[in-house]
């Protein structure tokens, strides 16, 4: 198995050569000079032309190739004309939060999921499994943002529960930055009213996006292991008498792989998605930088986010693919 | 009247689905004549709440929020039309080519591996930033929303007619259509391409309501289709400032609208799946299996 690992394993650089080779090519298809779009719009001739030898941009497009992948290497995607930082810094700066929302959702999202995928096994057609059906489809067509806004509404505004709803920290919460993750950053300061304050942030956003990217989870769950009941070594296993909780068990066991490949495309749409809710939330991360960099022209900012953000999502199917070889031996031939 | 009868023994979900479909399009056409104010023009009255003369309030610029729902029919659905049909026809056109195999061809199967490497390229970075970085590159226009849209969903389309065009390239009618001399081209434009599309059509209705949802939510952003022109996600954006102070009808209602669009789109695209299921001939809908590919098709063609 371990062969078929590392076989996987070694398709992960070429698929992040292959990211970084797509976002090459929309740069230069790109009309106008790439050198004056990413100086930005406030740039001098003497900038504009500094760029123009970094970038190589007078030499053959194959020589220029090689070089764009070689600066990327050495972790440098260019500077911001619009933050004036390298955007490599502005990004680490800003991954952690947008990392911390996104990881804490796909928990969310790993744990109700199971829970009501097994609700879903148990009786498709029962009200219960209904229900779900119908929440499947219904968090399906809401926008993420509007749930942000809706849930800001009810909580926020009407019950007055919690801070105000932007940012990771309330002004008053101060805590030195560390981690960058302001969890995290408040518990290593030993400042547990910051703490909470940053939790009572993260419900909120962390909620829209449960609520939203669980439904595709659930619905394909759910299929999986309504399937995997009727299917015949469901059958054969009860005509041996086996009690109903070990037939879930083995249902669960055979959902699993699907659920793990299910979860990993749910991680890459919360990447996404995070960009709306951190717009709508003000989380100040990854996302929201994106936005700014898109509503400023900052063409610099725009590569490297993407680049980011293909990688990232690359080594997250990786590991649902290995996670898959190593549960479902039909997936190692 | 046969039709009739058949039309309404449907499940009610589909009536109703296929009932908020048909009217989306004929919104599309008339909404913006039937906007009781104009959508693009502010008045002093801003910030009303819903009342009989402003069934959905007024926005920050006193603009009545019905009007700019009901004009934004034309800009959503349209976009959303528009940019599915590109990506329809140009995902059919590379998915058949990536799935017949031209009688076992050494050609047809490299280009099949080729183009199935440069969909996987295109759909390992995630949809909506991959759309947000077009439409940031090349400029915030509805072209380019509409190319942008096009071109994301283009690999789903792809996939599905492609596997839908293996499973249908080893029956008997494709054999004796061979024996009897038709061309390989032939073929699969007359014979395999009409019985493997309708699952990949089916899809094209949930994609609609995705290709929505898209626009909607790059024009939150600012990315998208700008104010002043209607449009359902640049209106829930000029009033998320106002959730936190309590006037909420200004994002609420547009996005009310708008899932209630979306919703009978993807209500109608199950309802065709079933009904394809019903007849005997599942279709293929897009799940986890986009992200792996099987075993086998890895490799290149010796």
């Amino acid at each position: 198995m371990t062969l078929f690992i590392y076989r996987r394993l070694l398709l992960l650089p070429l698929q992040a050569m292959g990211v970084v080779t797509i976002v090459f090519v929309l740069v230069h298809l790109l009309p106008g000079d790439p050198a004056a779009l990413m100086a930005g719009p406030v740039a001098t001739a003497d900038q504009i032309a500094q760029i123009r030898a970094n970038l190589g941009l007078t030499q053959p497009l194959p020589v220029q190739y090689v070089r764009y992948v070689e600066r990327l290497v050495h972790g440098d995607l260019g500077t911001s004309w619009y933050t004036s930082n390298p955007i490599s810094t502005d990004l680490a700066q800003r991954a952690p939060a947008t990392l911390e929302l996104i990881t804490l959702a796909l928990l969310g999202i790993i744990c109700l999921g199971l829970v009501i995928a097994g609700v879903i096994a148990m009786g498709p057609r029962g009200l219960a499994g209904r229900l779900i059906a119908a929440y499947g489809f219904v968090a399906g067509a809401l926008p993420d943002f509007w749930v942000g806004l809706a849930l800001i509404f009810i909580f926020y505004s009407k019950a007055h529960l919690g801070p105000s709803p932007t940012g990771q920290l309330s002004s008053h919460a101060v805590v030195s930055t560390v981690t960058g993750i302001a969890t995290i950053d408040a518990l290593l300061a030993g400042d547990f009213a910051a703490f909470s304050d940053a939790v009572k942030h993260l419900i909120l956003p962390v909620a829209t996006l449960v609520f939203i990217y669980m439904g595709p989870v659930v619905r394909i769950t759910g299929v999986a292991a309504v399937r995997s009941l009727n299917s015949e070594f469901s059958r054969f296993a009860q005509s041996w008498g086996i009690t109903p909780w070990r037939l879930q068990y083995y249902a669960l066991r055979h959902v699993m792989p699907t659920f793990v490949i299910a979860v990993a495309s749910a991680y890459g749409y919360l990447l996404g998605g995070a960009v709306l809710v951190e717009t709508v939330f003000s989380w100040g991360g990854f996302g929201q930088y994106a936005v700014q960099a898109v509503t400023h022209a900052d063409y610099a900012a725009i590569e490297g986010f993407v680049i980011v953000a293909g990688i990232f999502t690359v080594l997250v199917y990786t590991v649902a693919d290995v996670l898959q070889m190593a549960l479902d031996p039909r997936a190692r031939r | 009247m046969s039709a009739v009868r058949t039309w309404l023994r449907q499940p009610p979900a589909t009536l109703v689905s296929g009932g908020i479909v048909a009217a989306t399009v004929l919104l599309a056409i008339v909404g913006p004549t039937l906007a009781p104010f104009n959508p693009e023009r502010p008045t002093p009255l801003v910030l009303l709440p819903p009342s009989p003369r402003h069934v959905f309030g007024t926005d920050a610029s006193g603009i009545d929020v019905l009007s700019v729902a009901l004009a934004a029919f034309r800009v959503d659905v349209v976009i959303a039309l528009v940019s599915v049909g590109i990506s329809l026809i140009a995902g059919i056109m590379l998915g058949a080519v990536a799935g017949y195999g031209f009688n076992g061809s050494r050609l047809a199967a490299w280009a099949s591996t080729i183009i199935l490497r440069l969909l996987d390229l295109v759909q390992s970075i995630p949809v909506f930033i991959l759309a947000l970085a077009l439409v940031g590159m090349f400029g915030q226009t509805v072209r380019n929303v509409v190319i942008g849209v096009a071109f994301v969903n283009l690999p789903v389309f792809a996939r599905l007619t492609r596997s839908a065009v293996r499973s249908v390239e080893h029956r008997e009618f494709v054999a004796a259509s061979r024996a009897l001399g038709v061309r390989e081209t032939g073929i699969l434009g007359s014979h395999v391409l009409p019985n493997s599309l309708d699952g990949t059509i089916a899809y094209a209705s949930i994609a609609v309501g995705g290709a929505i949802l898209l626009t909607a939510g790059l024009s939150f952003l600012g990315a998208g289709v700008r104010p002043p022109t209607p449009e359902w996600g640049a209106e829930i954006a000029s009033g998320a400032g106002y959730i936190v102070t309590g006037q909420w009808w200004i994002s609420v209602l547009p996005g009310l609208v708008l899932s209630a669009v979306v919703l009978s789109f993807a209500l109608l695209g199950d309802a065709a799946r079933a009904a394809l299921e019903r007849a005997g001939r599942p279709a293929a809908m897009p799940g986890a299996q986009v992200l792996t590919v099987p075993a086998g098709e890895e490799r290149m063609p010796a």
